[in-house]
């Protein structure tokens, strides 16, 4: 997985936190996922201006028991999965 | 086209206090439709797509022609899903179904003790003759799901009827609330039924005591909205089948589901002179419904976050009750309205 992709979040989809973690939701398509505490942590980390290096950095401080391979292995296929559903956008380099 | 729904007959041998059908009482059996017409109805839906069949009515083994659709059934190798109320299942019942594939078959249990459930259903002894069925499938390890329907009566039995439902060793045991449709309308109206509030309470009570393990899985049929996350990744959604099925009454009238029973303007044909496939494709209620739904759901349903998942819980059951295929699920509507509807599954 390239680490230094940066993504944008589809500025079209409802954000909804219930319990830890939080709904997403495409009102256009009707894709729905919702994401355990870490998933929306992570969700919430990624922005146009971080790759997914810094997101990585992001979640070992707030998973401060976890190694960075094992957050590196479940980032992708979380990012895939958020992809797919049209929740984010690789945001092309110049 | 994934099932049709056969109402095969409109006599029920019990007398339910909620049956939504709200079927004429007899003991005896009913020739109901001829098996020839149902036989070709299903050929028919085959080409259509058709996975699975399911029998209920009324009380689906009053009905004389039984064996004879359960046997094509298995030469066609359609799956079977049976809804009745077990008292009329004996050995010989028992050997017709172990021969078809038999995917589901769900067995009516209001109570686990005989005065509630009798209460209920309406005639003495069906507790009896129920519960002998439930043991005859039990002792030959037939698969079946026992369906409870909850009012005020029965809201105390719950822990009882899942006791029972392990002892009999039944794979899942369905809790459905109550729906204010055909005779369940009259339990509304004497406020036999429990509250929104009273539902939840019993759901979370049943999640707190009886949390999924191997066995028994107990199914509380709320609405997506209602369940928990947990709940609703081990189970899935559970939709409105409403784009995938037809229902034939026990006239042979073609209908989206059993709705057609009570509401006779969501009829579109009837077997024994016109064709599924025909119907499935030209009729103009089931292009409505598949331009529309979801995105013609109107209350709380409009903005409800399963609504693609859902699609409004029961449509049948919304147009019985308002005259509108894309009326709100009163359920889900009701809580909305009382502030019990959870703020983050709603936009």
């Amino acid at each position: 997985m390239d680490l230094t992709q940066k993504f944008k979040k589809n500025k079209d989809i409802v954000y909804k936190e219930e319990g830890d973690g939080a709904f997403l939701f495409d009102p256009a398509t009707g894709n729905l996922k919702y994401m355990n505490r870490s998933g929306k942590e992570t969700f919430l980390s990624l922005n146009d201006q971080q790759d997914l290096n810094q997101a990585v950095n992001y979640m070992l401080g707030q998973f401060p028991d976890e190694n960075r391979r094992r957050i590196e292995k479940d980032l992708e296929p979380f990012i895939k999965e958020l992809e797919e559903n049209g929740f984010l956008f690789p945001l092309h380099r110049e | 086209m994934t099932s049709l729904y056969l109402y095969l007959t409109d006599h029920c041998n019990l007398c339910c206090s909620h049956c939504w059908i709200s079927p004429k009482f007899s003991e005896q059996k009913q020739n109901g439709l001829p098996l020839d017409s149902l036989k070709k109805a299903i050929s028919e839906a085959g080409s259509l797509g058709l996975q699975s069949v399911k029998l209920t009515g009324g009380e689906p083994f009053l009905y004389r022609h039984i064996v004879g659709l359960l046997a094509f059934l298995a030469e066609e190798q359609i799956d079977v899903l049976i809804e009745t109320n077990g008292t009329l299942i004996n050995r010989d019942m028992v050997e017709h179904l172990k021969s078809c594939n038999l995917d589901q078959l769900s067995i009516s249990l209001d109570a686990a003790t005989e005065k509630v459930h009798d209460q209920i259903r309406g005639v003495k002894g069906s507790f009896r003759r129920t519960l002998k069925g439930l043991e005859l499938l039990s002792r030959h390890d037939l698969n079946f799901q026992i369906i409870m329907t909850l009012q005020g009566r029965n809201r105390q039995e719950i822990p009882g009827v899942i006791k029972l439902s392990e002892k009999l060793g039944a794979g899942s045991l369905k809790i459905n609330p109550l729906i204010p449709c055909g005779r369940g309308k009259e339990v509304f109206e004497h406020k036999h039924n429990l509250k929104l509030e009273e539902l939840l309470q019993l759901y979370y009570m049943v999640q707190k005591r009886w949390p999924p393990k191997k066995g028994l899985s107990i199914i509380f049929d709320l609405p997506v909205a209602f369940l928990s996350i947990e709940e609703i990744k081990q189970k899935g959604i559970k939709q409105c089948p409403i784009m995938n099925i037809l229902g034939v009454l026990g006239n042979g009238d073609i209908s989206i589901c059993g709705i057609g029973q009570t509401v006779h303007d969501l009829r579109m044909g009837n077997i024994r002179r016109d064709s599924i496939s025909e119907i499935w494709q030209n009729s103009s209620i089931l292009k409505d419904l598949r331009r529309s739904l979801p995105g013609k759901l109107k209350g709380v349903c409009e903005h409800c976050i399963f609504k693609f998942q859902c699609l409004g819980a029961c449509r049948a059951n919304a147009y019985a009750l308002t005259g509108d295929l894309y009326a709100p699920y009163f359920l889900c509507q009701e809580s909305f309205e009382s502030g019990l509807f959870p703020p983050s599954r709603y936009i």
